[in-house]
């Protein structure tokens, strides 16, 4: 049958088809029309029937040879998991899902929620911490399978001779001081340290600045303070990461110094360290030590010395010039720029206030060139250099390109500085008062898991907030509804700010028999203890004389 | 034999042309290899095996001198040091030697220098020093990719960052420490109860979806059960055939055949442990007459 339709589609084409070829079609199609009606005509004959069906399916297996078997499906361990968790989503009726536990250990407010999660963090901590140091009260294994996550991990060193197994042992607990003493030691007694092993003690020590690890993270009980909220948020979280100044011959220094010979990954550890702990000029002192030894500098010196680069010139120009002498002098070594190269020369750009606008435009081009996809953090800087000031933010209208280029795509976190971008483009919407744009960056961040990319609880509520804000500004009341129920309290607590931006929405659409479901909100958030916003509410109300349902007399 | 490969490189000669550069290839690898006396096939299996086969004898007709001295002996078994009979699988190994010679050469750059020059003091000591050198850089090498992938893999116990950050090398206590940074910045707490079970199944602390019996065995999917209940053969050294000890030791060996809970390492051990006791007590067991060797 096929071959026979082959032809026939043949004769179809061919435009000069004689008579002779049509009349050979009609014959063949003739004959097999006449096969096609027999079956069905003559029903009785069984026989005939059945073979004619079985030459069919001979036909039609020979056409399909080719059977196709599909591959096994292997899933992975939490598919099933996740294709559930795909139906449930978030509950916007309920505050975050690790507070619901208990509904009077739920936090109403946002300093609640920070200090009801510290302490739920805590608590694990202390656990661990427990387990940790008393390993021997936690012996008996009662899971199967084994679960090598809940047992005791070592945290203090065993070996105790001078060796450079005990060196490597007290690199990998990450105990500064024990294995600068160690390595002293093994000087001392003459032993000969291997390379690898100098490295990792240099990086070691530069990484925490010759402080031990642990002293990063300060007692809580000194930061707990009564749920009301106070100017000092942004000090409170500088103490939270307290940054070390880089001394002048600390031990990193001196072992760098006594090292016979130094090789690119010991510079490399020195440099970072000092331009991690502020010590910018020495950076580059060490830098020009580097080249004058001959050595190749790496990726991530490069990339230490951009970021030092505005700190150690004053004009804009000069700031500029020495970035550019370091990637030419990058493309010497023949150095490969990472995705950090071209977001740290960003941000370096964005101290030279000037140059930065055209200069960002090429540095964007160059990366797509070397074939780097930008992330967020790009984007990011790219906004803080064309958005600096209200009067340059009218002049372009480079964020619409943006979001336009990233709808619909999914991210990671490649960057620490990617979870500034949302929070960055939603405070341009606000300030160009575009609510369209607004909700492209909200649509944005809903795509997928990108809303994880909002950065810790400040972070996103900060962007919340200034959605919110442009929300009240420029949508009307039911918009604003809408979205103050999709919000609240899941994902964003009432504070002052927005709930005086919801009383100029609601006033503006003069809506102001919704203010009595607001003020249930604000009670239970605790902003009735806010003076100014229960007066403000009040004057809401007894401006004008309400309809009797509104005002609840009869 | 040898007319049969006279005549094949008869054949042969007008299809040489497009083989060409693999012959120079190979006549540039110095062999003092093998000839075939007897190339044991029957009929090639595919037509592919066929022209290795044809290769890799034209091959050895042009690196070996020795064609006079073995066309007087077609027959001669004698296994020499030298002339081993080439069995198909080293004609297709050496010409897939041939083929990748480059890229093992390319891969002795790569290598540790020591690795490198211990590998062919340990290949001269075997007759096909040449062909065992490059086979032994071709594994080198291919341990050393697994071994970089297993490094890699193993840092990246964070569950939330993209492990498309590749390391190079080794990671550093930079990266680990970058990565840290990554997870910190991430929003990684759960949204529904899903999510977490999610989190806890990554952490090991949840049985797998869909539940499997035998999840955390799987090492013991790997041992034969024959392994577990014929022990009898552990019983062959150390005691004695006959007599009450011997009746006992069975009488262990039939309990741990049946005992579902212990590996086969921890039966062995076992019986182990009931030699060296034995072995101990040997005083007091001749004592009883009862301990016959």
């Amino acid at each position: 049958m096929v071959p026979s339709s082959q032809k026939a589609t043949r004769c179809c084409i061919k435009m000069a088809a004689s008579g002779r070829h049509v009349g050979q079609y009609f014959k063949r199609n003739g004959r097999l029309l006449t096969f096609n009606l027999e079956p069905s005509l003559s029903r009785r004959s069984f026989g005939w029937t059945s073979s004619r069906g079985q030459v069919a399916a001979d036909a039609n297996k020979e056409s399909d040879e080719n059977i196709i078997l599909p591959r096994k499906k292997t899933w992975s361990q939490v598919a099933v998991l996740e294709a559930l968790s795909s139906t449930v989503g978030r509950d916007p009726t309920m505050y975050n899902y690790r507070f619901q536990d208990d509904p009077f250990l739920s936090p109403r407010s946002f300093p609640e929620s920070k200090l009801f999660s510290k302490a739920q963090e805590s608590g694990k901590a202390a656990a661990k911490y427990f387990i940790d140091s008393h390993p021997k009260f936690f012996t008996k294994d009662f899971a199967e399978p084994h679960i090598p996550c809940l047992m005791p991990q070592t945290v203090s060193v065993r070996l105790e001779e001078v060796s450079e197994e005990a060196l490597k042992e007290r690199i990998s607990l990450r105990k500064v001081s024990a294995a600068t003493d160690m390595y002293d030691q093994l000087l001392q007694s003459g032993t000969n340290v291997s390379m690898e092993t100098t490295h990792d003690l240099l990086d070691l020590i530069c990484l925490y600045c010759d402080q031990e690890p642990g002293q990063e993270v300060e007692p809580q009980t000194e930061d707990v303070e009564p749920a009301e909220e106070r100017p000092r948020v942004r000090g409170r979280q500088n103490r939270e990461r307290p940054e070390f100044t880089w001394r002048e011959n600390n031990n990193a220094e001196r072992i760098f110094n006594l090292l016979p010979h130094r090789d690119t990954r010991c510079y490399s550890a020195l440099i970072r360290g000092t331009v991690k702990h502020k010590a910018y000029t020495k950076a580059f002192s060490l830098y020009t030590d580097l080249l004058n030894e001959r050595l190749t500098a790496d990726v991530h010196i490069f990339n230490a010395l951009i970021l030092a680069a505005p700190f150690v010139r004053e004009k804009y120009a000069e700031r500029w010039e020495l970035m550019e002498e370091l990637l030419t002098q990058m493309n010497q070594q023949s150095v490969q720029p990472s995705l950090l190269t071209f977001n740290n020369i960003l941000k370096s750009l964005r101290r030279c206030d000037s140059l930065a606008r055209s200069k960002s435009l090429q540095i964007l081009s160059e990366m797509k060139a070397v074939g780097l996809v930008p992330s967020l953090a790009t984007y990011n800087h790219v906004l803080g250099i064309f958005y600096k000031t209200s009067f340059t933010a009218k002049k372009t209208n480079i964020l619409q390109e943006i979001l336009s280029e990233l709808r619909g795509k999914q991210f990671t976190c490649q960057d620490p500085d990617d979870v500034h971008f949302f929070r960055t483009a939603m405070k341009i919407c606000l300030d160009i008062k575009d609510l369209e744009l607004g909700y492209e960056v909200q649509r944005l961040v809903e795509v997928g898991e990108n809303w994880r990319l909002l950065g810790n609880d400040s972070q996103s509520t900060g962007y919340y907030g200034v959605f919110f804000n442009l929300l009240c500004m420029m949508e009307n009341v039911d918009g604003v509804l809408k979205w103050y129920k999709h919000l609240v309290p899941s994902l964003f607590y009432l504070n002052s700010q927005a709930t005086r931006s919801l009383f100029q929405a609601l006033d503006t659409d003069s809506r102001l028999d919704l203010l009595p479901l607001i003020w249930k909100d604000m009670k239970s958030s605790g902003l009735d203890k806010f003076s100014d916003l229960v007066e403000d509410l009040l004057t809401l109300m007894a401006r004008e004389e309400h309809s009797p349902e509104v005002s609840g007399r009869s | 034999w040898f007319c049969e490969n006279k005549d094949n490189n008869g054949t042969l000669s007008n299809k040489v042309g497009k083989s060409s550069n693999v012959e120079s290839d190979s006549t540039q690898i110095q062999r003092d290899v093998s000839v075939p006396q007897k190339v044991h096939t029957k009929t090639p299996k595919s037509g592919k095996e066929g022209l290795l086969e044809l290769l890799s004898s034209i091959k050895v007709d042009i690196t070996t001198k020795r064609k006079p001295r073995h066309s007087t002996r077609p027959n001669s078994e004698k296994p020499s040091t030298k002339p081993k009979p080439v069995h198909l699988e080293s004609i297709s190994k050496m010409y897939r030697n041939a083929v990748v010679d480059a890229s093992t050469q390319r891969c002795v750059e790569t290598l540790d220098p020591k690795v490198v020059s211990a590998a062919s003091a340990a290949a001269a000591t075997l007759p096909n020093s040449n062909q065992a050198l490059n086979e032994l850089l071709k594994q080198l090498k291919e341990n050393e990719l697994v071994t970089e992938g297993q490094k890699r893999g193993n840092v990246n116990n964070l569950r939330y960052v993209d492990t498309a950050v590749m390391f190079s090398a080794p990671p550093t206590l930079w990266d680990i420490d970058f990565v840290q940074e990554l997870a910190t910045c991430v929003d990684h707490m759960p949204r529904n109860g899903l999510q977490e079970m999610i989190d806890w199944t990554k952490d090991g602390r949840m049985w797998r979806y869909p539940i499997d019996n035998e999840a955390g065995l799987e090492e013991e999917a790997n041992v034969p059960f024959h392994e577990h209940i014929f022990l009898d053969k552990h019983l062959e050294k150390g005691f004695p055939r006959q007599g009450p000890v011997r009746h006992f030791m069975e009488l262990v060996v039939v309990g741990l055949s049946k005992n579902p809970f212990l590996t086969v390492q921890q039966k062995k051990d076992h019986i182990d442990w009931f030699r060296d006791y034995f072995q101990q007590k040997k005083d007091v067991l001749k004592e009883a007459d009862v301990f016959l060797q």
